[in-house]
């Protein structure tokens, strides 16, 4: 047994060496050992201690250090949008949490606007539908939707594929991610689904109040916002996605103050069903300090007026949550309670990862 | 025993009525049972989960066959099933649309690549069959209508499963390929089930009961011409 222990010791000696020899070689030789890209440690797909399992487990789309690195470059990739001028990361920016910042509406080429606010992207694994109307059904077919979108990127799959194909650097990263330097739809879409499902958030101040980690005490105020959220606004903003994935009319007036639009939300997927209208998907409370405006079409800049819309401001329009009926009360002191509280689901971590930011 | 087997070449032949189907953006070649005036620019379909049937009601399901039939392009109207078992088929069964499976699985390939501007972005979900064209309004002026069907499950569905007799028995043989040809009529999406008035209903492209009863139209388009063996 002793023996057997040395000799574990004496190979790991020997790897450290052999490391040192390695090293020792880059000085000399810059490139001719490549040395391990620190964006790209640790590409692997966790489900976070106490979550539920995903809806999306790369089952079909087997994660790879190559294939993440693919998709990173796509959604960063201007040549998706059909005059090379905005990527995914134009209106879901990392330090955004991935919605864009100070945006209600996001431009898309040349300007145009459409009507709804760039969502943040985190946690998608665990979404079993996309987007505010939850219209698209599938991570992998959900960046169809904005590259074709005439207010948004307004490209072909064709066009993204030709182009794509066109430029060696792609073909070669098509090939050490598929095998092949052929560029196809399916491949694009499964690579960009690699980078989005890796956008995993749990590591808020909150998450690590709930492992028992240190860095992770919450104050008596936060404790006690937390109670109050468990109590009046966690039946729809469910943990630990602090979104229960559901459609709902949470009472905005149907007219915002910004535009004459009235936004049917699901009615424009399902218009023959006026029970669906004017409902949109709950959003996740992760991470709103990097996230503002809020709701659908980003009325609200701040969390206060947000609460004040829950406390007063519900209005009764068709289909609206049974459980707003009456609205939320709040007293003042619970509102102060849930701002600190939601303050701790902000997950610094996360918009600084290094492995998620735009290669240079 | 192993089992041997063969194939079958089918050839998709698209007519409006007794004429072959010709693509025209001038004029209106065609009238249908409205007695509308009208011209096709796009017609395509889908065709999947082809089964052969035998007279004792056994079924051979073509595995991954998801055809995408363009008019526009004369290599997707000839396909191949291989890999059938030998013997004597008196039906074929195949389902016009994509299987709700292929509808819900994330991005596809080939035939089902989104590329080929058969499925909705926003909603998700292929477009089944679409037929575009151009027809002469009662001012006679000149509108185009664009019909595409799509909805994969719940009361809008306009998926159909459909059963096509053979005009003679199809017999499969070992390492052989024989052909059948299957027709559908472009007019038969205009009447049927409803009436098109295209006057009235000349945009369709979303889920619900238009798509749905134009679908129960064009279920009726299909129908086998001939079977040759080999």
């Amino acid at each position: 047994m002793k023996f057997y222990n040395q000799g574990i010791t004496y190979i790991a000696m020997l790897t450290l060496s052999i490391a040192t020899i390695i090293s020792g070689c880059k000085k000399d030789k810059p490139g001719a050992v490549e040395e391990e890209d620190p964006t790209l440690k640790n590409i692997t797909f966790n489900v976070p201690q106490g979550w539920p399992a995903p809806v999306y487990n790369f089952e079909s789309n087997p994660l790879t250090k190559e294939g993440f690195k693919l998709g990173r470059k796509l959604f960063f990739e201007v040549q998706l949008s059909k005059d090379n001028s905005i990527s995914c990361g134009s209106c879901h920016q990392p330090f955004a949490a991935f919605a864009q910042l100070d945006h209600n509406i996001s431009h898309g080429v040349k300007e145009r606007i459409g009507t709804r606010n760039s969502p943040s992207l985190f946690n998608l694994n665990w979404h079993s539908s996309f987007f505010w109307d939850g219209g698209v059904n599938h991570i992998e077919v959900q960046p169809l939707a904005p590259i074709t979108n005439p207010v948004e990127m307004d490209e072909t799959i064709a066009n993204v594929v030709a182009k794509l194909q066109s430029d060696e650097g792609y073909r070669t990263m098509f090939k050490d991610a598929f095998g092949t330097e052929e560029v196809n739809s399916q491949r694009v879409f499964k690579a960009l689904a690699q980078f989005m499902g890796m956008l995993v958030s749990d590591n808020a101040r909150y998450d690590k109040y709930v492992r028992n980690e240190t860095g992770g005490s919450l104050s008596q105020q936060e404790l006690s916002g937390l109670t109050t959220f468990k109590n009046k606004c966690a039946s729809c903003h469910t943990e630990p996605f602090f979104s229960d994935f559901s459609l709902r009319n949470n009472g905005l007036p149907l007219v915002n103050n910004t535009s004459n639009i009235i936004d049917l939300g699901r009615g424009i997927i399902e218009p023959f069903d006026s029970s669906s209208y004017y409902k949109f998907k709950v959003p996740s409370l992760r991470n709103l300090k990097y996230t503002a405006p809020y709701m659908h079409d980003g009325r609200f800049t701040t969390i206060d007026q947000v609460l004040n819309h829950y406390s007063s401001g519900v209005q009764q329009t068709p289909n609206l949550d049974p459980s707003l009926t009456f609205g939320i009360v709040l007293s003042n002191q619970e509102k102060e309670d849930i701002k600190a509280f939601l303050n701790t689901l902000n997950d610094e971590e996360f918009v600084k990862d290094v492995r998620f930011q735009e290669p240079r | 025993m192993e089992q041997t087997k063969g194939s079958v070449a089918f050839k998709f032949e698209n007519y409006v009525g007794n004429q072959p189907l010709a693509l025209s953006t001038e004029g209106y070649n065609y009238r249908n049972e409205n007695a509308d005036s009208f011209s096709v620019t796009v017609y395509k379909y889908y065709v999947s989960n082809v089964r052969f049937v035998k007279a004792d009601g056994t079924e051979h399901l073509s595995s991954e066959s998801y055809f995408l039939i363009d008019e526009s392009l004369p290599s997707s109207l000839s396909r191949v099933a291989a890999g059938i078992p030998t013997g004597t088929y008196t039906s074929i069964k195949m389902l016009l649309g994509v299987d709700s499976l292929r509808n819900v699985s994330g991005a596809q390939s080939g035939d089902l690549d989104p590329l080929h501007g058969m499925f909705w972005s926003w909603s998700t979900g292929y477009i089944m069959a679409k037929v575009e064209g151009n027809f002469k309004k009662t001012d006679n002026n000149n509108a185009s209508f664009s019909l595409h069907l799509g909805g994969f499950t719940g009361k809008f569905r306009v998926v159909h499963d459909v059963e096509l007799t053979l005009p003679q028995q199809l017999v499969v043989a070992q390492n052989k390929t024989s052909k059948v040809s299957l027709s559908s009529d472009v007019l038969k999406w205009f009447y049927g089930f409803v009436t098109v008035n295209l006057q009235a209903m000349n945009q369709v492209g979303s889920e619900g009961n238009d798509a749905r009863e134009l679908s129960l139209n064009f279920k009726n388009a299909f129908s086998v011409t001939s079977v040759s063996n080999e």
